[in-house]
């Protein structure tokens, strides 16, 4: 696939003045693309992507998307209750219209990423592919080179963010359009707050989007994010992320998927100061022809933190779904608590779930644990409901939703809860 | 008034024959006890009559409220009116009792073609229900059964039952697992329960639950059949006699 390397030199080239218009970016692209160059797109003879084919993103030239979206979509009237004064709407990777930057008298910077850069290029600059260090595959490499807009956010010393954050991101192009966004969250030391992020695509999309979201949490920092992942039609998305955690600081990330063609979630967590906790947790419901391919990586680079991970699947009709946990405890990282757990639901015979733990182990004191399970529903439970009086249809989704919902259960956010379980509902009752 | 009819029920598991001619007719407004040993089909006759998956039956015919109660699917004899206390409850982790009782009371108000039951409604039918069983809040906020002691899951049946009010209760061994004081204060609410439109089977091995729910007619069991009935003295000089003396096989 040598002439689509090339495809993408030829495109880097042909967009570099509309890429740079100021953004002093110029070092990270041009790395980026020469990493790209050099590694190509990822194949499934490597372990790490072997659930994951990338052929069909080979096949498409994808042009990169300047199409933006001015219209505000309607998306509150499907959200009721996670409306937030701090909101920030994407359509097909770019900012609208109305918002580009808010900056708070307490030092919170919140904004299109994109517009921080021209304003304040440093603050940026200090952050930017710095836990993306290396751009590990070929498609990190191409959202160095190529990525235009995003969010970012800025939380100084001390400061909480009372309201939830909400970003949503909806894809609706019917042409083969490049998306890569790039976000950056900052939390300096005490700082805390949760962002919601609603992510989705309409049924006649083509558009691919490769993101990457790269967090610091400083000391005692606490970040949750949850998300939402709705994606219809042949939306292709690949979304990484990179999580840096200084000491004492608690990160929480919480994904709620529902459906997509083919989706790839890659986590990335260093914990590199003691007393720390990462808490990756997934529900997935999957049907048709769907394909999702989870991927959490952590690494306890320093003793005395926590890591937990716990995903969970349903999956119906011809889909596709996989789970790989991985868990590296370094020599020096002593009393280590990594926990991983992985169970799913399979409802058809032509469904299909691989689940993959990891640990790679080097230091003694450490409590790891990992288990996973692929199995049906519970005929006993399925018994019990429909004896009292419930229909087979109602009782498999009751039961369906609350094995997905366990996932969530340290979620404090009930909205955001009341959303997740209704679209669970949906899509159960959808089959 | 006749409430249900049970005809030469003949149920196999697995192709065993358990059930061999089983006869029994209740109506409005009695309760009526089976006692019988081990493995005489008791527990096959409550799971073949609300219809558990597995149970095969091979012959015979059960009307209820005038309709062929074999034909009806597992949540129609329920709405029907039609309910099991499970000898042993099923743990439902992550629902909910509430939203499970909610779920299940609108479900039946939708079978007779009613509206929703209104929060306050619900909330007062909850709160009557289980004072009248005596569970506590925090059991209602858990979700269904999961890390009840074997107590709580007996005495949330009960509850259900309160909520659900049905025409004919089928007590699967409910005196298993209740200590002296629950089995007592579950009884005093199935005594307050009882009235002239609905009825009661109680499946027991012993005479002690008898002692509080007292019945109008007791069957002994053999078999896959009723081989003895009578009144509330046949279970009293079943506990002085034994099954085999009363079953003439000494």
């Amino acid at each position: 696939m040598v002439d689509m390397i090339d495809y993408y030199k030829e495109l880097f080239e042909k967009n570099k003045e509309n890429l740079e218009s100021g953004l002093q970016l110029e070092q990270i692209r041009q790395q980026g693309l020469k990493d790209f160059v050099r590694m190509g797109f990822p194949g499934n003879k490597m372990e790490k992507w072997k659930n994951f084919s990338t052929k069909s993103i080979q096949k498409n030239r994808y042009e990169l998307n300047s199409i933006e979206e001015r219209t505000k979509l309607d998306f509150f009237s499907k959200l009721s209750g996670l409306e937030s004064p701090n909101t920030i709407i994407f359509n097909n990777g770019h900012c609208s219209y109305d918002f580009q930057i808010e900056e708070s008298k307490n030092g919170v910077i919140f904004g299109s990423i994109k517009a921080v850069l021209a304003k304040y290029p440093e603050k940026v600059l200090k952050y930017f592919n710095k836990a993306n260090k290396q751009n590990l595959n070929g498609f990190n490499a191409m959202n160095s080179a190529f990525a235009q807009d995003g969010f970012f956010l800025y939380v100084p010393e001390n400061i909480k963010i009372d309201f939830p954050v909400l970003v949503t991101q909806n894809y609706n192009i019917d042409s083969y359009q490049l998306i890569n966004n790039r976000n950056i969250i900052v939390l300096e030391d005490d700082a805390s707050c949760e962002i919601v992020q609603i992510e989705s695509s309409e049924v006649g999309n083509k558009a691919f989007a490769n993101n990457i979201t790269e967090s610091f949490l400083g000391q005692n920092a606490q970040l949750t994010i949850n998300k939402l992942q709705k994606y219809l039609g042949n939306t292709i998305v690949i979304e990484s992320s990179f999580t840096k955690q200084k000491s004492g600081s608690n990160y929480s990330c919480n994904i709620a998927t529902i459906g997509g063609n083919k989706l790839r979630n890659d986590i990335h967590v260093k914990l590199e100061g003691t007393n720390c906790f990462a808490n990756i947790n997934g529900g997935f419901v999957l049907d048709e022809n769907n394909e999702v391919d989870n991927n959490v990586y952590i690494d306890h680079a320093t003793p005395d933190c926590d890591s937990n991970q716990n995903f969970k699947g349903i999956l119906d009709g011809k889909s596709k779904g996989a789970f790989t946990g991985y868990v590296l405890v370094r020599q020096d990282s002593q009393r280590t608590n990594a926990y991983q757990s992985n169970n799913n639901i399979v409802l058809s015979e032509k469904a299909n779930i691989s689940t993959n733990p990891f640990l790679e182990i080097y230091a003694d004191d450490v409590k790891c644990s990992h288990g996973a399970s692929i199995g049906r529903l519970d005929q006993n439970a399925m018994f019990y409901l429909r004896a009292r009086g419930l229909s087979e249809e109602k009782s498999k989704e009751l039961l369906l939703s609350a094995f997905a919902m366990e996932v969530f259960k340290d979620v404090t956010n009930t909205k955001f809860k009341e959303v997740v379980s209704k679209e669970i509902e949906n899509k159960l009752l959808k089959d | 008034m006749e409430l249900i009819k049970i005809r030469d029920l003949h149920v196999n598991i697995d192709n065993k024959e358990i059930l061999k001619g089983f006869d029994l007719n209740i109506n409005r407004g009695e309760v009526h006890a089976i006692m019988g040993p081990n493995g005489t089909g008791k527990s096959t006759l409550a799971s073949a009559l609300v219809g558990k998956p597995d149970y095969e039956v091979t012959k015979g015919e059960v009307i209820f409220k005038g309709k062929d109660l074999l034909e009806m699917e597992i949540e129609e004899r329920a709405l029907e009116g039609l309910f099991l206390a499970f000898q042993y409850p099923v743990e439902i982790p992550g629902v909910s009792m509430i939203n499970f009782m909610k779920t299940v009371v609108d479900a039946r108000r939708e079978y007779r073609k009613e509206e929703p039951i209104s929060p306050v409604d619900f909330l007062k039918l909850v709160k009557r229900s289980s004072e009248l069983v005596g569970i506590s809040d925090k059991m209602k906020g858990r979700a269904v059964n999961e890390g009840f002691s074997g107590g709580e899951k007996k005495k949330n049946e009960i509850f259900q039952m309160a909520m659900l009010q049905p025409d004919l209760a089928i007590l699967d061994e409910l005196d298993s697992g209740l200590d002296i004081d629950s089995l007592k204060q579950v009884a005093e609410a199935i005594n307050k329960l009882r009235n002239e439109n609905n009825a009661f089977l109680i499946i027991t091995h012993y005479q002690r639950l008898l002692d509080y729910i007292v019945p109008d007619f007791v069957h002994i069991m053999n078999d896959g059949k009723i081989v003895k009935s009578g009144d509330k003295d046949l279970a009293k000089e079943l506990e002085s006699k034994g099954y085999d003396d009363i079953m003439g096989l000494n």
